[in-house]
């Protein structure tokens, strides 16, 4: 599962993401490695000084308060810094920014155990640091805070900087990704390009070298394959051609000659009157086989190729329909011009194995409607017959699928590949076929074609 | 005296099939096996329409059809296996006029022929039976086009097509009436008829075939004609 969520990224996305994520991770760890140190020298540096000045200033008040009677408090004005004299009982020097209540209290236990002790604490919402120093000889305490709030503000400085610039970097990782990604797409775009081509029927696209021996092996068997492909295709399309040229042959020459002698019918006699016209029957009912099949034939060999013409799909269905019906079949036009580019002939046909399917199978189509909407044109024929079962919706668009429908008694056997070319020619136009019920009972098929553009 | 037409298929029960269909609608038909056969053939016998088949043995129908060009302006109906292959294409630019596909429908051919038979009839205005389009004069009566001084020489098709244009100046045409009017097709006629004859009538007309100036593409409705 997890293996195909990663592959649902593209490989550019993927790359750039890897590059970002790395450039992140870079410079997270360089920033928190950069900012502990830094931090942890600036802090041992101050707390050194701090001390140092304490042990001064401590001096000082051993000195002065070993000479009677002196003045805690003003000893406390003398020193620079902020002092606090703790000496037979009673604390001296309060001012704004230190008094007892100042003194952490695991800092007062540790000095009355006669220990230096410093640590750090917040005062009034900014961070200091005190010292203590016991001085025995006098029954004293002194102690000192030194504000820690520039050193603070240095800190954010500098984790600020730190943030910015892996930000910075993390964005400058991703776009190289993008960049290094893109670069080293190029080939497999222009592969994919041609590959394209390819597909859309320019058969002659080949690679060119660009001199990159990474790719080299790519270009050649590349090209090989597309070689082989259109010599493939080429003689599919020769054998294509020399069969239908091989069979439509001896069918001319039989259709004409059938054609000829039905024309002198009434000179013949009886029996062989019979004789001809099921001779004729026969014959049509080869020809649509051997016609249906070349056709299918051409399909499965990729040769079939459209040749598209901007028609008015409207009128020039009510044509084709009024042609093979003899205007038997009420055709519904849209008001305006539906155009479409499609390929006429394949339309005809299209049109006419439905209609010859309706005619087969339900006693005639009963109403032909084009009409269409933004890009698609629609093209319906409907009949009055049994239907379509929901069962055989899908089969009987497939070659010779034997329907439980029954042709109509007196009709002449079906190809069996009518409503598969109806996909075939419709599948080539990029459009698409389906059976649905119609409106009053009986089957409707419906054929939607991609559309538009001016006249 | 009947119309005479001439028949080059390699088949000989195609050739025979067609010979009676064709003698049936009243014509008189000569016939040849192979390209060669055939020249010699339109040589002697001078028929008022050739029906070529393209996949002859030997001289190919597209030769057949080019070297016919070169000497004549006659009909040439070509017979062809398939619809969407390339050879309609090929032989519409060999010089062809009009093409059927195997197996035909007798009367189709029959239309076919008939059409491109038939002359031009267009409505002449007035007493003017003579069209000036830029440096061309077009005499539809006499069947002759003069270039400057020089007489163009256009196959039936093409001049059936420059007279249209010529009677209706500034008319655009679509492919579909060009196709009723020209070659007497109704709804399925083929746009790659009358492509290939306007893009052959522009090379002998025009200054610039590349960028015609007279007979012009509207695009996505037709042609029209700019005098």
């Amino acid at each position: 599962m997890n293996r195909r969520r990663h592959h649902r990224l593209g490989v550019r996305a993927r790359t750039t993401v890897a590059f970002a994520l790395g450039a992140l991770l870079l410079s997270v760890s360089l920033s928190v490695l950069t900012y502990t140190l830094a931090r942890n020298y600036l802090l041992d540096q101050r707390e050194t000084l701090a001390r140092e000045q304490t042990f001064r200033n401590a001096a000082v008040v051993l000195r002065d308060l070993r000479v009677a009677d002196s003045d805690p408090n003003e000893i406390l004005d003398l020193l620079p810094g902020d002092g606090l004299i703790r000496f037979g009982g009673s604390w001296f020097g309060d001012t704004l920014s230190i008094n007892q209540e100042t003194m952490p209290t695991d800092l007062l236990r540790l000095v009355d155990r006669n220990q230096v002790a410093q640590q750090r604490t917040t005062f009034g919402g900014s961070p200091y640091l005190a010292v203590g120093v016991p001085l025995p000889v006098v029954a004293a305490q002194y102690y000192e805070v030194t504000s820690l709030r520039e050193l603070e503000r240095t800190l954010q400085i500098l984790s600020g900087s730190l943030v910015a610039a892996a930000t910075i970097t993390t964005v400058g990782g991703a776009a190289i990704g993008l960049y290094a990604s893109r670069r080293a797409l190029r080939p497999l775009r222009v592969v994919t390009r041609a590959a394209v081509g390819i597909a859309r029927g320019r058969l002659d696209t080949r690679l060119d070298s660009d001199g990159d021996t990474d790719l080299e092996p790519l270009i050649t068997s590349f090209n090989e394959m597309a070689e082989a492909l259109e010599d493939r295709i080429a003689r599919e399309a020769r054998f294509t051609s020399d069969v239908s040229h091989e069979l439509r042959t001896p069918l001319t020459a039989m259709a004409a000659a059938v054609e000829m002698v039905r024309a002198r019918r009434d000179d013949l006699p009886e029996r062989s009157r019979a004789a001809v016209d099921l001779l004729a029957r026969q014959t049509e009912h080869f020809e649509r086989l051997v016609l249906d099949l070349l056709e299918i034939s051409r399909f499965d060999a990729g040769v079939a190729e459209l040749s598209l013409e901007q028609v008015d799909l409207g009128a020039f269905v009510t044509q084709v329909v009024k042609g093979i019906t003899g205007g038997q079949v009420p055709v519904e036009g849209p008001a305006e011009p539906l155009w479409a580019r499609v390929d006429k002939r394949r339309i005809e046909r299209v049109m006419a194995n439905l209609l010859e399917n309706a005619q087969r199978y339900a006693g005639g189509a009963t109403r032909v409607a084009v009409g269409g909407d933004g890009g698609r044109a629609v093209l319906a024929v409907e009949d009055a017959g049994p239907g379509v079962p929901a069962t055989e919706r899908r089969t009987i668009f497939q070659r010779f699928s034997k329907g439980s429908a029954q042709a109509r008694p007196g009709m002449a056997k079906g190809t069996g590949l009518g409503l598969s070319l109806v996909a075939e020619h419709v599948g080539l136009h990029g459009g698409k076929v389906w059976v649905e019920d119609a409106p009053g009972g009986g089957a409707r098929f419906v054929v939607e074609l991609p559309a538009g553009g001016a006249p | 005296m009947a119309t005479r037409l001439l028949i080059v298929e390699d088949d000989d029960d195609v050739r025979l099939t067609l010979r009676l269909l064709l003698e049936d609608e009243g014509y008189d038909v000569s016939e040849a096996a192979d390209g060669d056969e055939g020249l010699a053939r339109f040589a002697s016998d001078k028929p008022a329409l050739v029906i070529l088949d393209l996949k002859l043995p030997g001289k190919s129908g597209f030769d057949v059809c080019r070297a016919l060009r070169q000497q004549s302006d006659v009909p040439i109906i070509m017979v062809t296996a398939q619809v969407d292959s390339f050879d309609v294409v090929a032989g519409l630019e060999a010089g062809a006029d009009d093409y059927v596909t195997k197996p035909f429908v007798p009367k189709e051919l029959a239309a076919r022929i008939r059409a491109q038979l038939r002359r031009w009839q267009g409505s002449l205005s007035g007493d003017s039976n003579e069209f000036h389009v830029g440096d061309l004069v077009i005499r539809p009566d006499e069947g002759v086009v003069l270039k400057g001084d020089e007489e163009v020489h256009l196959t039936r098709t093409e001049f059936k097509l420059l007279c249209d244009f010529a009677a209706n100046p500034g008319r655009v045409f679509s492919r579909e009436v060009l196709l009723e009017r020209v070659w007497g097709y109704d709804y399925l006629g083929d746009g790659r008829l009358v492509d290939a004859h306007i893009r052959r009538l522009r090379t002998k007309v025009e200054d610039d075939p590349g960028s015609p100036r007279h007979i012009v593409t509207v695009r996505g409705l037709g042609y029209k004609l700019v005098p």
